[in-house]
Parts: C-alpha cells; structure tokens; sequence
C-alpha cells in the first residue's frame, strides 16, 4: 500500500507544482475539469487515473468511468510530450488509446507548454540578484558543457579515424560509395552487353 | 465502550461520567484546532496524508456522489472529495467541534474549494440527515472519540444509501510485538513532550495516545459494525496495524 500512494502522491505533487509554477496553466487546466484519464504503463502493476478539476489528483484506484484510457510502455512515455507523434506510436503499437483522445492530447499540450519563469520563483527565495546570478551561472555552465561535449565528441572521433584508424574518415566513405557506384554500372554495362552478344550468337 | 449500568465512559485511561466526555473531547480539540495540521504532518512523520489517499482509493467515490466527511476536521479528506465528485456532487464537512470546523472553513475557502461543499456541526451519534442520503461516509481518526460508538454507527449506517459504503480510518492495534514496544515508546514518551514543545499542551497529546489503546482492535470494531447492520465488513492494516481503515457496505 504505502509504495503505491507514495507513488501517487510524488506525481500528484509534481505536476501540481509546476502547474502553480505557470499562470497560465491553471486556466488551461480548468478546460479539462470533470474529465478523467486513466494511463496504463505497461511495467507498473497498476493504473494512474489524473482526475482534473482546478488541479490535478491522481489515484491509483477509481470506480467512475475513464473519459479516456491509455496503454503505453515506460520507454514510449517521453514521445507522449508531442501530441502529434500519438498517430505514429498507435501505429508502432506502442500505444493504445480508447475513449476521447482530446483528454489526453490536451492534457499533453498543457504540460509541453509549461512556461516557468523559474528566475521569478527563485527569487522569492533568494532575492533578484542571487536568483540572476544562479540562473545566469546555471545557464552558462550548461553553455560550457554542451560545448565541452562537442569538443569531445569530435576529439574522440578523430582519435578513431585518424590515429588507430578503427573507422574510415567522411571522405574516404564518400570515395567507396562512388567506387561502388561506378563499379555497379560497370557490371550492368557488362551484363547488357553480355545479353546482347548472346542474342547475335542465336542469330 | 460506554458502560451504561453505571454512567460512565473512559476519556483515555480516566474512567468519566459520560455526559463530561463530550465536553472533555472539545476542550482537548478547541486547543489543539489552530495546530492540528501541523501537529499531525510531525506526529505521524508526513505518513497521515499515505493514509488518508488509501482512503480516498478505497473509496470508489464518482462524479454526483453524495459524500459526508465526519469528524472531517481540517477538511483533508474534503478538498479531495469535492474535486472528485464535481458540481453534480457534494461533500458535506461535519465536525461536532465548531473550532475545528472554523478551521476547516477557512482552510478551504483559502484554497478555493467552494460551491459543492457544506458544513455541519453535528454529533456523529445523531446525524441531522435523512434517511438513505449518502454514497459514502469516511470518519478518519474521529471514531475514537465519540461516547457511544455503537449509537454512532447505527445512526451512520440510517443517513447511508443502500449500496453506499462506510470508511473508519482509525487508530489500531500493531500486529507485531516489537513494533508495539517502540510505538508505545514513541507515543508516551516522544508525543506528550512534542506536543508540549509545539502545540504549549502535552495533556491533549497524552489524552490522543491513551485513547488510542483505549479504542477498540481491528476485529471488535469489524464486530460492532456488523452488529449495527454493515456487510461486507473487511479492514486492511497500514503501517503495520498502527493504522487500519474499515470498510462495510449497506445493501
């Protein structure tokens, strides 16, 4: 029992918070109100059913009747941010959906348009000038590694190609392509030319 | 139990006329109502609000439900309910303590949950409703305190639906021996003084703990809600059995 409601009561808490965190989700929310949506994840024992009012409840038990249902595998459940792609999971069988799928592509929407101005937030806590000073260091720290990554990324690759040569470079990939490709005209070349001296010889 | 030969009742372990134990429980509610929700989240270390969402999943409760929250308190229990069952339903909020019900008002006002639910002052032995008016009743952690619990039942099980159901959340008896030993531990020696320190009323504190043993184990209270009429009857224990939630049906 416990597992299951602290379970339930983390996501609960959650996505509350980051509703209250954006103004203008709590109007959206309100759009879905009465509704409810029931979300089968394939590696849990049991449903999550998001019960929307002002706010979200979730319960992991409910006699009522879902406005909409879902079955979806764990690893499916990051793709559900963009509604759009919910037609390519239904077909890759990674999702199935009965009832109104407007509950949850809304529902979807809402949480991919979550818009927190988290500096604002911080600063109740901190102050404005702190709140700045840790955004701005979170921000350019997160400059530092995505470009520390990149330089990474192609040290490593050019160790690869050019110092143990474990894998061809770029060019060197194009040039077989174009061998290929020339070699593969050779052979049809032949083989018309095969045919056709074959034919003069039945002649 | 009330022991009607003679008049009187427990108030934890003092024995009382049983007149005096409905006075006696408000004083000990009107001053501890402004700390209440404190007090419980540091009591039960957060795990009362684990409990009380058990509740609400074993509640089966739908949109248009007709809910009573008694001796609801500070309205936990209600704001969820009122979010359930929507403007179609309504959840009524009884408390035989008028401060804790200001505070419960006021807490839900705060957090805007209006329109659906209402607030009673009421004794849980002599609900002021009809017959046959309600889906569901939950009384989470108010059983304990009523004189007479028989009466309380049986006038729960006159205001229920037929096919409704009724929740005790309520203090119990621990399954295991040691994890009595260390529950008591806590609850005469840790509570009183925590109650001393936060809420300035360490007798309020040892009153909850001596009610608490007072109150009857899982199966006399399965018993009694059989007596009065409820079918079905079956409890889960949480947190190993310091907690157990009762459920009974009316057919």
């Amino acid at each position: 029992m416990p597992i299951e409601m602290l379970v339930t009561a983390g996501i609960e808490t959650l996505l509350n918070q980051l509703l209250k965190a954006d103004a203008n989700a709590v109007d959206k929310i309100a759009s879905l109100k009465g509704k409810v949506l029931k979300v089968n994840i394939a590696e849990l024992p049991k449903p999550l059913y998001f019960i929307f009012s002002s706010q979200i409840d979730v319960l992991a038990k409910y006699d009522g009747d879902a406005d909409c249902c879902m079955d979806i595998k764990l690893s499916s459940l990051s793709r559900l941010q963009d509604s759009s792609q919910f037609t390519a999971l239904i077909k890759e069988g990674e999702l199935d959906m009965s009832g109104d799928p407007m509950v949850a592509s809304k529902f979807s929407i809402i949480l991919k348009e979550l818009d927190i101005d988290w500096e604002e937030h911080l600063s109740r806590y901190t102050g404005d000038v702190a709140a700045h000073k840790l955004l701005q260091g979170a921000k350019s720290s997160q400059a530092w590694l995505q470009n520390n990554m990149m330089i990474a990324r192609h040290n490593i690759a050019e160790y690869i190609i050019e110092e143990i040569r474990l894998a061809p470079g770029a060019l060197e990939i194009a040039n077989f392509c174009d061998e290929v490709a020339e070699l593969e005209q050779q052979c049809k070349q032949f083989e018309m030319r095969l045919a056709l001296l074959s034919r003069k010889e039945d002649v | 139990m009330t022991d009607k030969s003679n008049n009187t009742t427990h108030f934890g372990y003092k024995t009382v006329e049983s007149d005096q134990k409905v006075d006696m429980v408000a004083s000990v509610f009107h001053s501890v109502a402004a700390k209440y929700d404190v007090m419980n989240d540091l009591m039960s270390m957060g795990i009362h609000r684990l409990w009380k969402r058990f509740t609400i999943d074993c509640s089966g409760v739908r949109p248009g439900h007709k809910v009573l929250d008694l001796a609801g308190g500070t309205g936990d229990l209600t704001a969820k309910f009122s979010r359930i069952v929507g403007d179609t339903g309504s959840v009524t909020l009884a408390d035989i303590n008028d401060s804790m019900l200001k505070v419960g008002r006021a807490k839900l006002r705060d957090r805007g949950i209006v329109g659906n639910v209402t607030y009673v002052q009421a004794n849980a032995e002599e609900l002021p409703f009809p017959d046959n008016h309600f889906d569901l009743i939950t009384i989470a952690f108010g059983l304990r305190n009523v004189t007479d619990k028989d009466k309380a039942l049986a006038s729960m099980f006159r205001v229920l639906k037929p096919g409704g159901r009724l929740l005790v959340l309520e203090f119990s008896k621990p399954d295991s021996e040691a994890l009595n030993k260390v529950y008591d531990f806590y609850s005469f020696n840790i509570l009183p003084k925590m109650g001393e320190l936060i809420a300035d009323d360490g007798e309020s504190y040892q009153y909850l703990a001596e009610s608490i043993r007072m109150h009857p184990n899982q199966e006399t209270l399965k018993g009694m809600m059989e007596t009065v009429g409820f079918e079905s009857v079956e409890y889960h224990n949480l947190t190993g059995g310091i907690v157990a939630l009762h459920r009974g049906y009316k057919f």
